[in-house]
């Protein structure tokens, strides 16, 4: 029994550390660290299709959006008290959470047939499109704020859950990966023709994968909305959706290691960079940013570890695969 | 004694594979636009019989295996495996059915290892679904147990144990043949489709996969229709032989008829010029 959830447990314990380690530094350093676990969480979640399933999306910012409004309505009108108590108001938010992914999940699926069909440069536009789709409609719904946006989110992300999340997401993957469902999928990213020729639904696995991933980027963007407690329709635009397609091939398209490091790395990286600009007086912030993403790609093409996973490349103790 | 590889058929599809055609096609014809790439073809494999599909370049053969496999959609005709009507199945229905093909220009999980390649082919050998594989479960770790040992039978039959977490791109081309071949055999398919198995291949390499392929045929009970251009082998091995030229049949029969038609040296070498 042990053994079985063994995997859940370590992230528990995980992201209890960070938890605690969180609340004892400055909310600046939290503002960070909490802001990259979600960027984490929306770059594995692209990397299942970009990385894993060789499509290629553009639309993972609408899928966050989604997520963040369903997630925001249920937790601002559906069950709005502000006197919960801590674990009235957590339950809340996963609940609230559960819904925007699976909100998310849904227009996932419904997308994803018709749009799937489309390889390549075609599907990236396809889903470009759809993610302003989700934005023209948000800015026009008058009752989640339309263009004003939603402000007033109850404050309840803690990092504990952004980081069990960013965790979970991460075990899920590994997990999968290792089963006869990941070899398939990444059998029809290698070689469609021959992996339909023996005997994998193809259709089925890459719009499960688009749904899976759509249902990870909801969530996300429910802790988004209830770590900022204020979000509006372009908040969620085409760079949003570029930062997130920079961090999965920075790290290396199909690692989802590799994800979560870009993340953190690149959401880390421009505060890094502010004490450069203290001491020159000008912001050079983004233009260091920039050149040193010119400097990684032209490096590792491939991006920070490839196509590998990062226990894969640290030494460890020979263990039998199954 | 065939071995215990591949999927167990239940006994309803026991009963199908022992139907005494494996593959049948009546009046197949396929256009693209106004050129005719596959005229009104029939052809015919008898359950464990091994047929050769031979013809001049750009007579439409790897096109009459695209249609088989589902990649294509005949304007006309039926196809029937084991039985078997497969109109309008997608390519994994088909193999479901019981057909799966090889393909010219290798088309292996390059970036896979060679063990995982042929547990691809086992996909539907487990039953496990994503919840066991979330939360490990001992159905989940029996089943992959269980998978493994089924890879490395068929791995050490190939002689392909040696590269087993080798990947599969870093195989040499010989290997890479056989490593496709393990795969379509992993899928417990009762009736494969070679596309030119030995192009490529020095006389020994072929003389060695040639008695593989007839060597496996017989452990599992395959039947097989082959595309190929090495004559010697063609003649050697099929037991019947459908000649195509421009998307028509020209010749069907014994390697020793075919031989002796005349169409077929025509088709091949021109006809006899009047002067």
């Amino acid at each position: 029994m042990i053994n079985k959830i063994k995997g859940w447990i370590v992230i528990t314990a995980i992201a209890v550390g960070l938890q605690m380690m969180v609340t004892r530094i400055s909310g600046y350093f939290e503002d960070i660290l909490v802001l990259a676990g979600i960027n984490a969480i929306l770059a594995v979640s692209l990397n299942w299709v970009n990385g894993l399933s060789g499509q290629f999306s553009l639309g993972q910012a609408g899928f966050m959006a989604i997520g963040a409004y369903a997630s925001s309505y249920v937790s601002m009108f559906v069950f709005h008290s502000p006197n919960h108590s801590i674990w009235g108001q957590q339950g809340v938010l996963i609940f609230s959470l559960l819904v925007g992914g699976g909100v998310s999940g849904l227009v996932g699926y419904l997308i994803g047939i018709p749009v799937l069909r489309l390889k390549g440069d075609y599907l990236a536009i396809a889903t470009l499109g759809f993610l302003e789709i989700v934005k023209v409609v948000l800015y026009n719904v008058q009752c989640v704020g339309g263009a004003e946006g939603l402000a007033g989110i109850p404050q309840t992300t803690t990092p504990f859950l952004v980081f069990f999340i960013l965790g979970g997401s991460v075990l899920i993957t590994y997990r999968f990966l290792h089963s006869r469902h990941g070899r398939a999928l990444i059998s029809i990213r290698e070689n469609e023709v021959a992996a339909a020729s023996l005997g994998i639904p193809t259709t089925f696995y890459k719009v499960q994968v688009f749904v899976v991933s759509a249902v990870l980027a909801g969530m996300a963007g429910g802790l988004f909305a209830h770590y900022l407690s204020y979000i509006n329709p372009s908040s969620f635009g085409i760079m949003m959706t570029l930062e997130i397609v920079i961090m999965v091939v920075l790290g290396g398209m199909g690692s989802t290691s590799g994800s979560v490091l870009a993340a953190f790395f690149l959401t880390i990286l421009p505060e890094a960079l502010r004490p450069v600009q203290h001491w020159t007086g000008i912001d050079l912030r983004m233009v260091l940013y920039a050149l040193i993403l010119i400097f990684v790609m032209i490096m590792r093409p491939q991006g920070i570890l490839g196509c590998r996973e990062i226990w894969d490349v640290l030494p460890r103790k020979k263990k039998n695969h199954p | 004694m065939p071995g215990n590889l591949g999927c167990t058929p239940t006994e309803k599809e026991k009963s199908s594979m022992n139907a005494p055609i494996a593959l049948n096609v009546e009046n197949m014809t396929l256009s693209f636009g106004g050129i005719v790439a596959v005229d009104d073809l029939s052809l015919e494999v008898k359950t464990g019989e091994l047929v050769g599909l031979i013809g001049p370049n750009g007579a439409g053969k790897t096109t009459v295996f695209n249609i088989l496999s589902g990649i294509y959609l005949p304007q006309n005709g039926n196809i029937r495996v084991f039985g078997k009507p497969i109109d309008g199945f997608k390519t994994h229905q088909i193999t479901r059915a019981g057909l799966v093909r090889t393909f010219q220009n290798i088309r292996l999980f390059k970036e896979m290892s060679v063990a995982d390649n042929i547990k691809v082919g086992f996909y539907h050998e487990n039953s496990y679904g994503l919840k066991d594989a979330f939360f490990q479960t001992h159905f989940f770790h029996n089943q992959e147990t269980q998978l493994m040992k089924k890879v490395h039978e068929l791995m050490e039959l190939l002689e392909l144990s040696a590269y087993q977490n080798k990947l599969a791109k870093a195989l040499a081309y010989g290997d890479q043949k056989k490593l496709e071949l393990a795969r379509a055999l992993a899928t417990g398919a009762k009736l494969l489709l070679l596309d030119e198995p030995v192009a490529g291949m020095n006389r020994s390499e072929t003389q060695w996969f040639m008695k593989t392929i007839l060597n496996v045929k017989q452990r599992f009970g395959l039947s097989m229709l082959v595309i190929e251009h090495d004559m010697h082998l063609v003649m050697g091995v099929c037991e019947r032989i459908y000649v195509m030229e421009h998307g028509i049949k020209i010749a069907e029969g014994s390697p020793k008829a075919i031989q002796n038609d005349l169409r077929v040296i025509e088709a091949y070498l021109g006809k006899k010029s009047r002067a």
